[in-house]
Formats: structure tokens, C-alpha cells, sequence
């Protein structure tokens, strides 16, 4: 989940810029994290959608591919900050 | 300061009353130095002055450092408000110097400014910015265009204030080093230069006077429009392509002087500013070919 | 604490007589008005103010200079250069705090795990706390002070978040930790911040240390956030034992304004401070440097001590000289090595998402310097957030 309010997004064909209002750190997304980035932020958090927000990225790429990918991404923006799990 | 002969700057320089307007900064100088004086005086010679004013912007100062080196390896050191921030130099680059602690200067306390270090030329009404790291070329790039129907905002120091997104101009000498210095001469056998000395770190080094378009101008603001990002590559034919934004975007957050001061403006100055420009990637090694294709961006034809 | 260290071996104190050859004291009085009269600033005239300026920008005051102005709503009546400046200078300043806060936030992130009361001292203190103190202030270091068990645990805690050991010189790092037993100053490997641990005060070398567990004790929290700060008392006593150096006024008008700050705010804000002040000092033993410090700030700054008051301390002060030791290890913590400003963590083409900047509580002069093409060593400001 992502904090309303919180970050500022700059967005462009090839990724998308992001500023931490609350910790001051400027991040730099590529598209495909962009695009699950701002899928988390509209609240959409379920993990089917966000597979499916990723598969015009990786249009070769199987379901497990595609899962995995989003487990790697996940990892990434939760390390920067910029997400947190959700307890549910 | 054309009207002022050298034994008169000198004469101001000793006794610390000469004020030397850049843009829209005064900065009051003061020096003992005759070579410094004679550097001035060529690189200068379009700027306006004043003397003694009551309010300057900065107040520096080249001079032989105070310590036991005096005595044996003659130094300069240059000083802002009384104190030195760098440590000293080679007595015979005091006027390179000099230029080097004004650009400091300037980028670390003029946040009025969002802060780029590129160099910034206008042309028809707006800007390029030429952001490129030590070696690529951008100095001899920007020194051409200048010398070529493009107007001087300054070779180092882009300037954008960030509420009206718009470009402030120097119009200070420009650096150029080792093999642009010849490159230029040949360019432009009536250009104008400060003395050249060598360095061991960085070679031969020297400044070329701005044009006196540029110096008349630059009070002049303008819209940034087109960012290149120049490389020197020797024996290449010329090559324009497109740069992706989030790629700009990245390269002024981690470059620019005061990105991380202006806190979220500067993270919008940055934002504004790639949105607002045709970002580009330029390869090149000869300035013809240079000078050809930014007529052909600046003439709004380039996609 | 800021002065320079010049690369003979020179230490240049900043006094206020001593910052201008030309104007002596008279300009630093006349900054010191600037700073307590803001409404007074409209009228200054051009060439008074041109002087103002240089020496507020020597001392590290015009930031506060700034906020005055700007606080007492007098900015519009400023001449365009002036303002300038001084807007430039609230900028940086404006960022500083901001950036304070961030940098706070991530400590606290980092050391949550660990239990232990977090203290912030210092500037940091001072603006967790939303102290006057605060106000126009360039921070540099983060200061805190935890209970002494606990050094090691935030060590690793510290490190595991990307905080590295600043000494690249092996004695320093020795010095530190076997002599002073104190944690070395630690530097963010990506922001390029740096954090000093503590466990008391004082280093443990001085001759005379106060109970960390009193000063614990006494401790504060601040709704919100996962700090405490030092009791008002103890914010004062900390503020005056960093203020001299073998009885003089060290570190200059930039520290003693901050004491200033404090003792205004406090003895208007605490029903019983000088008293409670008073007491504290001599329990803590340190009433000497409060002495010094209450003598100087009035007969500087002109602040309003009780006389009771000020006879009493003295007269609980045991007069001595503050140890060389003990401010030699102040010092050291002020050298700072440079901070090279480009990451140095790798891009990672694969990676989707990359870290960009932090914010930053020193200016990035390794930056400027490092694009300006010198190699040239920048001198050593200890606080290199100083406003040219």
C-alpha cells in the first residue's frame, strides 16, 4: 500500500520520477515498475491486477514469469520506501 | 570597461573599490596581482563596472596566502568574505583562479536560482542547455556556437528561476583547455583571450572573452527549449537522437548544484524543465557539422 | 562548533572583533542589532547593510538574520539586493530544516529495533522540538545520545540502514573508540549525512563529567516522533559546556545566539527555570561553563539573566580551566573528512527501481569543486552548509 499524499510523480514514456515528501529521497522508476508503481497508488493492490498491469511489458513472458517478476519489483520499490506491505 | 586603462583598474583592484557586474550579480574585487588586473582587463572589456559601491553581491579576493609557502613556492589563493575556501593554487593561475572561485561562489549561495552545471546558449528567443560532464566536448561545443550567432547565457553555471522557468545569463569568459584552445584559434583567428597557463591536472588552460552581443544581452531572460547532451567523438559523422525524459530527469536530480536545497522545487524545477524541453543526445567531431544541425534545431524544424 | 583548520596547522577562530580588519567591532554589533531588532532593518542603509551581510555570512548567521526579517514581516521593505540574499539564505535554511526532519525520520527508522531512548541533542534537538533556537539555523551533524549499553546495538543498527564509519584514518578510528570511548562520527553511504553517537555530554575524558543517567532521566519525549530531547535545564548546560574552550568564547556568536534562543524561550515558557537552572548546574557539576556562558551572553547579546541568578552560579562555579583533552576531542569531532557527493552505489541496468538523492545537511561542495574541475582540497568547514 502507498501512503496518500505522500510522494510526488513525474511520469514519461520511458519511466517515471518519484520525490519522498516525508523522507526527501528523489527515485527513478523504468515503466513497467512505473506502472505498478501508480497501480498501488489508485488503491488497485490486488495481486492479479497488478500481474496483469505488468504483462504488456513482458509479452513473452509465462504467468510464473510475470508473478515473479512482480515478487522482484515488490522487493525493489519496498526496500526504497516507497511501498509496504500490506497486512492483510 | 573599455574606458578604464589598465593602470586605472589596477589602481581600483589595490585598493579593493572595483565592482564588476555579470548578469545581475556585482561582485566587488580586490587583488595586488597584475597579472589578475591584465586578465580582467581583456576578459572584461564589454562589462559594465562600478566603483566603491555601497552594496556589492560578492566580495572576493585573490592574494599570496598567508603561511611559511610564502617564502619558498609562490601561491595565490582566492577568498570570499575573508575566508579562503579552497586550498591554495600555483601563483601563476591566479587569474584562472579567480574566474574558478566566482563560479563557486555563485553556485553555492545563489539559491534564487535552480542551478545547472551546463552551459546555456539563446537563440530566436529560447534556450539550449548543453549539461555534459569533463571531456565531452560541451566547452568547445558552446564556445563555437557562441562565436556563431548564439547568445552567451554562460559556458558553466545554467541558471533557471523557478518560478517563472526562465534562464538567466553571466556572459563571463569561457574555459576552454589542451586542445580546444587551438581548435577555437583556428575557428575564430580574431577571438579574444586571458592568459593561458598549464596545470598539471588539467594541461594547458585558458579563457576566451564573450562576445559583446552576449555581454550587451545579459540582462536578458529566456524560455530553456532544447537539451543536448554533447559527445566529442572523433572522426564521427554527426548523430541527433532523441533522449528519453526519465533519463534527463535522472542526469539534472544527481548533477545539478542545488537540486537536493530546493527540496520538492527542486524535484518541480526538474520536472518542469524536462517537460518543458526537446531533450536530445548529440554525437559529433566536427563543429561545422555541430553549428549545422543547432541551426537546424533552432530553427523549430527538429521533431 | 565551526572553525577552520588551514592546511599548516593554523586554527582561525571566529571572534566577532576579529572577522573584519577594516570595521572591527562596530560591524559586529551592528549584526548583532540586525539579528535582535529586525524592526529596525527598514532604513538600514546600502552600504551598511553590505557590510551586515559579509559578516552574517562569515559567522553563520544569515540564516537567522533571514528569519527575523522575514518573521517580523519586513522583507518587502528590504532594497531588491538585499532581499536577494536573504531569500537565498531562507531557502537553504528552509531546505536544512526540512532536511533535518527527513534525516531524523530515517534515524528513527534505523534505530527503532533497538529500544532504547533516542535523545537528540543540539540543533537537531532544537528542531525536533520546534525551539526559536531553530529557527534560521544551518544544521550540520545530527547529534544523540543514548544510554552507554546500548552504544554497540545502535552502532549495527546504524549500519545495517547504510551508515558507514566516516574515519578513513585508522588512528582517528582508534582514538575514538579506545581513548574517548566514543562511537566515531558515522556517515551515510548514500546521503552522505553523517550521525554522531554519544552516551553522555561530555567525552569521557572531561574533568568533569556529568551523570548520563541524570541527563537520561531527566529527558523529555517528543509527541510524535521516536525521540526525546534533554530537559530545558539540560538543553542550557549542554549549550553552555560546547560554548568555550579554556574560558574563551570559542565557536563565537553563532553558538552563543542559540543560548540566547534557549534561555529567552525557557525562562518564559518554565514557571521555575533559573531556579530549577541553577540547581542543576551545580548537581551536574557544571556550573562554571554556565557561568562563562550566562556572563557572555549578556554582556554580548545583552540577554536578561536575573542578577540573583548570575551571582549564585558564579558563585557555585568552581573556577578552573576547562581540559585540553576534553576540547580536543570536541574538535576532532568537528573535522570532518569529505564526503565524495556522486553515489557510489552501483546502477544496476536490471534494476526497475533506483535511488536517485537524499536530501543533504552539508552543502555538496565535493560537487561543485569536483565539477568545476579542481581537485583542489576544499578547506575544512566543519558545518559545510555555510551560506557564501
Amino acid at each position: 500500500m502507498i501512503e496518500a499524499g505522500r510522494f510526488l510523480v513525474k511520469q514519461w514514456l520511458d519511466g517515471s520520477a518519484i520525490f519522498d515528501r516525508q523522507l526527501g529521497d528523489t527515485h527513478a522508476l523504468d515503466p513497467a515498475a512505473s506502472a505498478v508503481f501508480l497501480a498501488l497508488e489508485k488503491g488497485a493492490g490486488e495481486r492479479s491486477a497488478l500481474i496483469a498491469t505488468l504483462s504488456p511489458f513482458y509479452p513473452e513472458a509465462t504467468q510464473q514469469d510475470l508473478a515473479s517478476r512482480l515478487d522482484d519489483l515488490l522487493e525493489q520499490l519496498t526496500t526504497l520506501g516507497l511501498v509496504t506491505a500490506d497486512t492483510n | 570597461m573599455g574606458d578604464l586603462s589598465l593602470a586605472e583598474l589596477q589602481t581600483l583592484l589595490r585598493d579593493g573599490s572595483f565592482a564588476l557586474q555579470t548578469g545581475t550579480l556585482l561582485s566587488r574585487i580586490s587583488t595586488q596581482f597584475a597579472d589578475v588586473a591584465r586578465s580582467l582587463h581583456v576578459l572584461y572589456a564589454h562589462h559594465p563596472y562600478q566603483i566603491a559601491p555601497d552594496f556589492a553581491d560578492f566580495h572576493v579576493e585573490v592574494r599570496q596566502p598567508r603561511n611559511i609557502r610564502r617564502w619558498f613556492r609562490r601561491q595565490a589563493e582566492f577568498l570570499i568574505d575573508g575566508d579562503p575556501p579552497f586550498e591554495p593554487l600555483p601563483r601563476n593561475q591566479a587569474p584562472a583562479f579567480l574566474e574558478w572561485g566566482l563560479n563557486w561562489s555563485i553556485a553555492a549561495s545563489c539559491h534564487q536560482w535552480f542551478t545547472i552545471h551546463a552551459a546555456s546558449l539563446e537563440r530566436n528567443g529560447f534556450v539550449v542547455i548543453l549539461p555534459a560532464p569533463p571531456g565531452s566536448g560541451k566547452s568547445t561545443l558552446c564556445t563555437a556556437l557562441a562565436l556563431r550567432g548564439w547568445r552567451l547565457l554562460s559556458d558553466e553555471l545554467t541558471l533557471i528561476n523557478p518560478q517563472s522557468m526562465t534562464a538567466s545569463a553571466l556572459a563571463r569568459p569561457i574555459n576552454l583547455k589542451n586542445a580546444s584552445i587551438d581548435l577555437i584559434r583556428e575557428f575564430e583567428p580574431a577571438s579574444v583571450w586571458g592568459p593561458e597557463t598549464y596545470d598539471t591536472a588539467k594541461g594547458r588552460v585558458t579563457h576566451l572573452r564573450p562576445p559583446i552581443d552576449s555581454v550587451e544581452r545579459m540582462l536578458e531572460t529566456a524560455q530553456p527549449r532544447w537539451i543536448v547532451f554533447p559527445r566529442y567523438s572523433p572522426g564521427s559523422d554527426p548523430l541527433l537522437t532523441p533522449r528519453a525524459k526519465a533519463q534527463t530527469f535522472i542526469h539534472f536530480a544527481e548533477n545539478a548544484f542545488n537540486y537536493s536545497t530546493l527540496g520538492e522545487t527542486g524535484f518541480d524545477v526538474v520536472g518542469s524543465l524536462v517537460d518543458q524541453c526537446d531533450c536530445y543526445d548529440f554525437t559529433y567531431s566536427r563543429l561545422d557539422d555541430a553549428l549545422e544541425v543547432f541551426d537546424w534545431i533552432s530553427s523549430g524544424a527538429a521533431p | 562548533m565551526m572553525h577552520l583548520k588551514c592546511s599548516t596547522g593554523y586554527r582561525v577562530a571566529q571572534r566577532p572583533e576579529t572577522m573584519t580588519r577594516n570595521t572591527g567591532t562596530i560591524a559586529g554589533q551592528n549584526l548583532i542589532n540586525a539579528i535582535k531588532f529586525p524592526e529596525r532593518l527598514p532604513g538600514t542603509s546600502l552600504r551598511d547593510w553590505d557590510s551586515i551581510l559579509r559578516l552574517a555570512k562569515r559567522a553563520n548567521l544569515i540564516g537567522r538574520l533571514a528569519e527575523g526579517a522575514h518573521y517580523r514581516g519586513v522583507m518587502d521593505e528590504l532594497p531588491t539586493q538585499v532581499r536577494t540574499h536573504l531569500e537565498s539564505a531562507r531557502v537553504l535554511t528552509s531546505h536544512q530544516r526540512q532536511a533535518i526532519a527527513w534525516e531524523t525520520r530515517h534515524i528513527g527508522q534505523a534505530l527503532k529495533s533497538i529500544g532504547a531512548p533516542l535523545i537528540l541533542l543540539k540543533g537537531a534537538a532544537y528542531a525536533i522540538a520546534d525551539l526559536a533556537a531553530a529557527h534560521g539555523r544551518l544544521f550540520g551533524d545530527v547529534d544523540l545520545l543514548v544510554p552507554r549499553a546500548c552504544l554497540n546495538q545502535a552502532e549495527a543498527a546504524l549500519m545495517m540502514h547504510g551508515w558507514a564509519s566516516g574515519h578513513a584514518d585508522p588512528y582517528d578510528e582508534r582514538y575514538y573508540r579506545r581513548w574517548m570511548h566514543e562511537l566515531p562520527p558515522m556517515a551515510h553511504r548514500k546521503r552522505g549525512t553523517v550521525i554522531d553517537v554519544h552516551h553522555n555530554i561530555l567525552p569521557l575524558t572531561a574533568r568533569t563529567l556529568p551523570s548520563a543517567d541524570l541527563l537520561l532521566n531527566a529527558s523529555v519525549p517528543v509527541p510524535g516522533t521516536d525521540f526525546r530531547v534533554l530537559s530545558p535545564s539540560d538543553m542550557v548546560i549542554h549549550s553552555a559546556t560546547h560554548l568555550f574552550h579554556e574560558g574563551e568564547l570559542q565557536n563565537g556568536l553563532r553558538d552563543l545566539f542559540d543560548l540566547d534562543a534557549l534561555l529567552n524561550e525557557f525562562s518564559e515558557r518554565e514557571s521555575d527555570f533559573w531556579h530549577e537552572l541553577t540547581d542543576r548546574a551545580h548537581t551536574l557539576g557544571l556550573a562554571w561553563p554556565l557561568h562563562l556562558a550566562l556572563r557572555y551572553s549578556r554582556a554580548i547579546l545583552g540577554t536578561e539573566v536575573p542578577p540573583h541568578v548570575s551571582a549564585s552560579v558564579s558563585k557555585a562555579a568552581t573556577p578552573g580551566r576547562v581540559s585540553q583533552r576534553l576540547l580536543d576531542g570536541m574538535y576532532l569531532r568537528g573535522l570532518q573528512p569529505d564526503h565524495p557527493l556522486c553515489s557510489n552505489y552501483s546502477t544496476d541496468v536490471a534494476r526497475a527501481a533506483l535511488y536517485l538523492r537524499g536530501h543533504y545537511l552539508r552543502m555538496p561542495v565535493g560537487l561543485l569543486v569536483i565539477h568545476l574541475g579542481r581537485k583542489s582540497i576544499m578547506r575544512l568547514f566543519k558545518n559545510t552548509s555555510r551560506s557564501v
